[in-house]
């Protein structure tokens, strides 16, 4: 009989503690509720994005706006196109809305020229090119006065040992032309990767302010944006940055940090911006998304990178004539001059 | 790399099947289980326990999402128990847990998506329980004292981008009380199944319940943004700031443990046993709620190492 008892007892410790925390935690929120999600949503952004006052978005009429096309018997996809169009009023191309059947963006490259014709370098400058790493370079022409290293995108690793290569490679040349047209970022812990080769002393380059609080305007201090110096090979002649509006998220920081450095200059046109740092997230319909929580402020405290950053000498492509790159000539007359 | 690892717990559990084998052998030229001293209540002894076992994993962060999280894993502990029957005991252990986890998201009729994470959960736990006399007879032993546990998650989730690595830090001072009754077999016993007899042999064993109530629970959680908001010093930049840069430190919420185990004690002053395990922890931090569960099937083998 004891053992009864006991096996019974067993049993409902057992099972009283394996239900335990449904009484503890919070209700599941999971909800395919249109009204829920848009909610959810709208709060989020409210609460984080980092970009309300630089770009002017009275985010309260937003929410009016679109609330009004939310409806309980709408489709999932009509509450996608809501809730993306909502989001693109954010006009952050680090913002998007991940479902199943379609992802949102804002395509700030759209908004601007196209600016680089990859077979037009491959044709007419670099017939035969190297691919080393995540780089594609060569010298421009046979007087090898001038090398081109193009990056494509920061998403790709750059190793030392890469670097190292190419900067040995080309320690002889007048100057390097670092093409980041159409580099539409990645990583940013490869922005000092590179740059750190192209400088001679630890240097402050930008801060970056972060959201703290449910204020649109409430930010926490500003944290230091430092580029060090590679202890090993660097090259410290003229370097020429090729910028366009492709050039965005990673490539707008790299570009802010190279106006601390006098022998690095923008070419091209302005990039597409991006300055702030994107979270994620998730609804609780399960679609995901993201967008900026930070900004990015460069050594004036100003945080208009994220609209783009303005090259020191513009130029752009001609697209009547394919054979040549108008940025890249004029890159390379700066370096011829200097 | 997955063969490998099915004939390593293959061996594992093969190792823990012959040592029982043994343990019968020893048994049977034995004809009281306190011939070894087993039921021995005044000597001090000491045990290394590793120990396997499933988990069924719950969490949720609300920073990145109001959805749960459920997946399973596997649990892979070691500890060092000392005991001292009649008035003490002290344990300290190591645990890993891993698993993979899904959303718990609303149906589709349109198109069902997924979202998945990786969870690991690095744990320390001790304990030091002295025996409430008073509420003590020879078949149940009240014990209390404090407890100490500490916890190291990460989780990845590809699908939250830049906020897709997520840990945090727990760590909970708790009050522990644990009942041990124990029904040992303390002579032969000869059961009449009609067709056969079976003989049962003596054997020490006990029902054990153990709960653990957080006092102090102190939680080390990011900041507002949930991403790390910290100095960027170029190539110098310490790997770990990315991850921690901008948690804080915070004092609130709560634990739960509970540990339910039948242990069979061996004339070779071994044991093994079956145990479940549940461990709740709700820890808001400064913003926004972390919650998890783990449930846990776990065996556990105790090595005895020495007795006083």
């Amino acid at each position: 009989m004891n053992k009864i008892i006991n096996t019974i007892a067993l049993f409902l410790i057992v099972l009283v503690a394996s239900s335990c925390e449904q009484a503890l935690f919070e209700e599941n929120q999971k909800s395919s509720e249109p009204l829920v999600n848009f909610n959810y949503l709208w709060d989020e952004v409210d609460r984080k994005y980092s970009y309300f006052d630089l770009k002017q978005i009275d985010w309260d009429e937003v929410r009016v706006r679109y609330e009004a096309q939310i409806s309980e018997d709408m489709s999932e996809e009509e509450l996608f196109n809501v809730l993306a169009n909502m989001l693109n009023e954010l006009r952050d191309d680090h913002t998007n809305l991940v479902s199943p059947f379609n992802i949102s963006v804002y395509n700030v490259a759209l908004r601007g020229d196209e600016n680089f014709r990859r077979r037009t370098i491959e044709e007419f400058y670099l017939p035969n090119f190297r691919i080393t790493g995540a780089f594609v370079h060569d010298f421009l022409f046979e007087e090898q006065e001038i090398a081109y290293i193009r990056y494509g995108s920061f998403m790709s690793p750059v190793s030392s040992d890469v670097m190292d290569h190419l900067l040995t490679r080309y320690a002889d040349t007048k100057g390097i032309i670092l093409d980041l047209r159409s580099n539409g970022g990645g990583t940013v812990t490869n922005i000092p990767a590179i740059l750190e080769r192209f400088v001679s002393e630890r240097t402050l380059v930008g801060s970056f302010i972060t959201r703290n609080g449910r204020g649109r305007q409430d930010f926490g201090e500003p944290q230091d944006f430092h580029i060090g110096s590679h202890d090993g090979i660097r090259y410290e002649k003229p370097v020429m940055v090729l910028i366009d509006r492709g050039s965005y998220s990673a490539t707008t920081m790299f570009a802010v940090a190279t106006k601390a450095f006098p022998h690095i200059k923008l070419i091209g046109d302005t990039t597409g911006g991006g300055g702030g740092l994107p979270n994620g997230g998730q609804l609780p319909n399960g679609w995901l998304y993201r967008f900026s929580i930070s900004q990015l402020l460069d050594l004036n405290g100003d945080s208009s990178a994220e609209d783009g950053v303005a090259p020191d000498i513009r130029a752009s492509f001609d697209w009547s004539d394919l054979t040549k790159d108008e940025i890249l000539e004029r890159a390379v007359e700066e370096i011829r001059n200097m | 790399m997955k063969k490998t690892l099915i004939v390593l717990l293959l061996q594992l559990f093969l190792g823990f099947d012959s040592l029982y084998l043994h343990a019968q052998e020893e048994l049977a030229r034995s004809n009281t289980a306190d011939s070894l001293g087993l039921l021995d209540n005044d000597t001090r002894h000491r045990y290394f326990t590793p120990s396997v076992g499933y988990n069924s994993l719950l969490y949720r962060d609300f920073a990145t999402s109001p959805l749960f999280y459920r997946g399973a894993g596997l649990h892979l502990g070691l500890a060092w128990l000392t005991r001292e029957a009649e008035r003490w005991e002290s344990t300290y252990q190591m645990g890993l847990n891993t698993g993979f986890t899904f959303a718990d998201m609303p149906e589709s009729n349109y198109f069902q998506g997924f979202t998945s994470s990786t969870f690991v959960n690095a744990q320390l736990y001790g304990h030091y329980l002295r025996q409430i006399n008073t509420l003590s007879n020879d078949k149940l032993k009240i014990k209390v004292g404090p407890a100490l546990a500490s916890d190291l998650n990460f989780r990845f989730n590809g699908g939250l981008g830049n906020a897709g690595a997520g840990s945090e830090i727990l760590l909970n001072l708790m009050l522990g009380a644990q009942a041990v009754y124990d029904f040992s077999r303390k002579e032969s016993k000869e059961q009449d199944w009609l067709l056969f007899t079976r003989k049962l042999r003596p054997i020490k064993r006990e029902l054990s319940f153990q709960l653990n109530v957080g006092v102090l629970n102190f939680n080390y959680r990011p900041g507002y943004a949930y991403l790390s908001d910290f100095e960027f010093d170029g190539s110098d930049t310490s790997p770990l700031v990315f991850l921690y840069g901008g948690h804080k430190l915070y004092l609130n919420g709560y634990r739960l443990r509970t540990h339910v185990a039948y242990t069979s004690y061996r004339q070779n002053g071994n044991a093994h046993s079956w145990s479940y395990h549940w461990d709740a922890a709700h820890a808001p931090g400064g913003y926004e709620i972390f919650q998890m569960a783990i449930h846990r099937f776990q065996y556990t083998l105790m090595f005895h190492r020495s007795k006083k």
